[in-house]
């Protein structure tokens, strides 16, 4: 009974080895295992200076696609932050009429609010609170006491069953004078135009990225090829195949564009930490000072976020393999 | 086996190097390629070892035409052919024991299944003990026999060997002959291109004379 539980296993693992396999050769990657562990020796020469020198460059590029990766991930994170907050609440503004009691127009404002549905609760801002408000325009003084104050009323809403404004708007216009009620959806338009456009830009950074890291490749490829011409023209004579050839030059950037991936990831991480500490020590960590808050811890990457940036190297690797392959298969067509 | 019929050869737009060349190597046969320089020695031997196409003219071998197969199937009419290059062609940054088994390894051969075969053929060609030395520290007649080695080392069907003792003593040319024989006993056939009218005495096989790109069959 074990020995055939055993064998069950065997075959399992078998059929594991032999997917594993089949990918690997799918993948025109047969010699991964070897190459990761170190034993697999290529047939072309080792590294020169300028393999060395493309290393370099290809972690510069990768560099700067982790760098627009946070960057986005992080416009992302405050985005959802500030348009979360701000969905949440709406304001109610009384401006003073002449002739009406403002704690009156307050009463009848909160009145109609709390009778409506879809509303959490309200906090009226008392005259202290709203002349603080004004304090950073106004400055402190006596002026400030004199100046008929409009009074706000934050009202926290329903995310999920919202009142409905328009009607909610009306009310308020016909039973308080002087009420307005601002739903914050300029600001939150405004703000998402904004981030959206931010968005589109490291997108872009990143597509241009792409296309120099896939134009670099070609290159080192075309220059490899024609460095280890003889190397190659030999393998061919003794009966090498296309596929052959080619993985062994896919090799040679597979650990290139992995060298360069992890080590632009660690870079990059490392460059986010520094600046966030940089940015807290020199501004202060309140948000409304600095806005920088996203850097300066209150929007993190998250774990997700680290996960992500290592999407970096992966696509560096799919970059390096196809393109290299691409320009190996097609030089080799052109020769007997 | 192999089968030329009215060959010519021609670089570019320059003259023929080859012309009309006709001749058949039979299955197990021993040939030697002599002639003049620039008579169309190596140019005959790439064309044989499909590092050329012919400009006119059928070439057949191992009974597929090779002028007009496709260039996909060519790897595995090359795996059937062993070759002597004249300057060697060893890879410089490989082992004397990697340059020999290359051929087993690009056909997928896993090193256990090839390692004893490979370094007891480097003992019998005399290199048993230069096998992780690289090329560049060779001297011309290990560099030979390492040649030689990497040409047999796939048990190749029809080998060809550009002067494959000519940076040998006389002793050592003997003992490569005897191995170029043993082969072509097993059923290897053997085309080799010599100047040295000894070897040819000695052993007597007919030879295929190329004189300004025109091949004379001497029995």
């Amino acid at each position: 009974m074990s020995e055939g539980f055993s064998q069950t296993g065997d075959s399992n693992e078998n059929a594991t080895e032999t997917r594993f396999q089949s990918l690997l050769s799918f993948l025109n990657l047969k010699n991964l295992p070897g190459l990761i562990t170190g034993s697999y020796i290529s047939i072309l020469p080792a590294q020169t200076k300028s393999g060395r020198s493309l290393t370099i460059v290809v972690t510069a590029m990768c560099y700067l696609a982790v760098l627009a990766v946070i960057a986005n991930i992080l416009i992302n994170g405050s985005v959802q932050a500030w348009t979360a907050d701000v969905a949440k609440q709406v304001t109610v503004q009384i401006k003073p009429v002449d002739g009406e009691n403002m704690n009156v127009q307050i009463e009848i404002a909160t009145a109609i609010l709390n009778s409506t549905r879809g509303i959490v609760s309200t906090t009226t801002l008392s005259n202290e609170e709203s002349l603080r408000l004004l304090e950073p325009w106004l400055g402190e003084g006596s002026l400030l006491a004199d100046l008929p104050v409009p009074r706000l009323i934050s009202v926290v809403i329903d995310e999920k069953n919202p009142p409905a404004f328009d009607e909610l708007k009306q009310r308020l216009k016909r039973k308080v004078k002087g009420a307005s009620l601002d739903t914050h959806k300029r600001w939150q338009g405004q703000i998402l135009r904004s981030a959206n456009a931010l968005k589109m830009i490291s997108l872009g950074i990143l597509t241009l990225i792409s296309i120099t890291t896939i134009a670099i490749i070609i290159f080192a490829t075309r220059a490899a090829m024609a460095s280890n011409e003889e190397v190659i023209s030999v393998l061919h004579l003794v009966g090498a195949q296309d596929n052959f050839i080619a993985e062994e030059v896919q090799s040679r950037f597979f650990i290139i564009g992995l060298k360069a991936g992890l080590i632009s990831v660690v870079c990059g991480i490392l460059t986010y930490i520094f600046l966030g500490l940089f940015l807290t020590s020199y501004f202060g960590t309140d948000a409304d000072q600095t806005g920088f808050q996203f850097l300066t811890g209150q929007t993190s990457l998250g774990f997700m976020g680290f996960l992500v940036l290592f999407t970096v190297p992966l696509a560096t690797v799919i970059i390096c393999l196809t393109t290299s392959r691409i320009v190996v298969l097609r030089i080799l067509a052109g020769v007997l | 086996m192999i089968q030329f019929e009215n060959v010519g050869l021609r670089y570019g737009m320059g003259p023929e190097v080859l012309r009309n060349v006709s001749f058949q190597l039979a299955p197990g046969s021993f040939h030697f390629l002599t002639g003049s320089s620039g008579a169309g020695k190596t140019s005959l031997l790439q064309l044989l070892f499909l590092a050329q196409r012919p400009t006119r003219g059928l070439i057949s071998i191992f009974g597929q035409d090779v002028a007009t197969l496709p260039r996909r199937e060519l790897p595995a009419i090359r795996r059937r052919i062993g070759v002597v290059f004249q300057e060697f062609r060893l890879l410089n940054h490989l082992t004397t024991y990697e340059n020999v088994a290359l051929p087993l390894r690009i056909r997928g051969v896993h090193t256990d299944e090839y390692e004893n075969n490979v370094i007891e053929l480097l003992r019998w060609v005399g290199l048993g003990e230069r096998l992780n030395a690289t090329p560049e520290i060779l001297s011309g007649g290990e560099k030979q026999r390492a040649a030689i080695a990497r040409a047999v080392v796939g048990r190749p069907a029809l080998l060809l060997a550009d002067e494959p003792t000519g940076n040998v003593d006389p002793e050592l040319a003997q003992r490569l002959l005897r191995l170029f024989v043993e082969l072509n006993r097993l059923g290897t056939t053997i085309l080799i291109a010599t100047h040295d009218r000894l070897l040819m005495n000695d052993f007597g096989a007919p030879r295929l004379v190329l004189d300004n790109g025109e091949l004379e069959v001497v029995s």
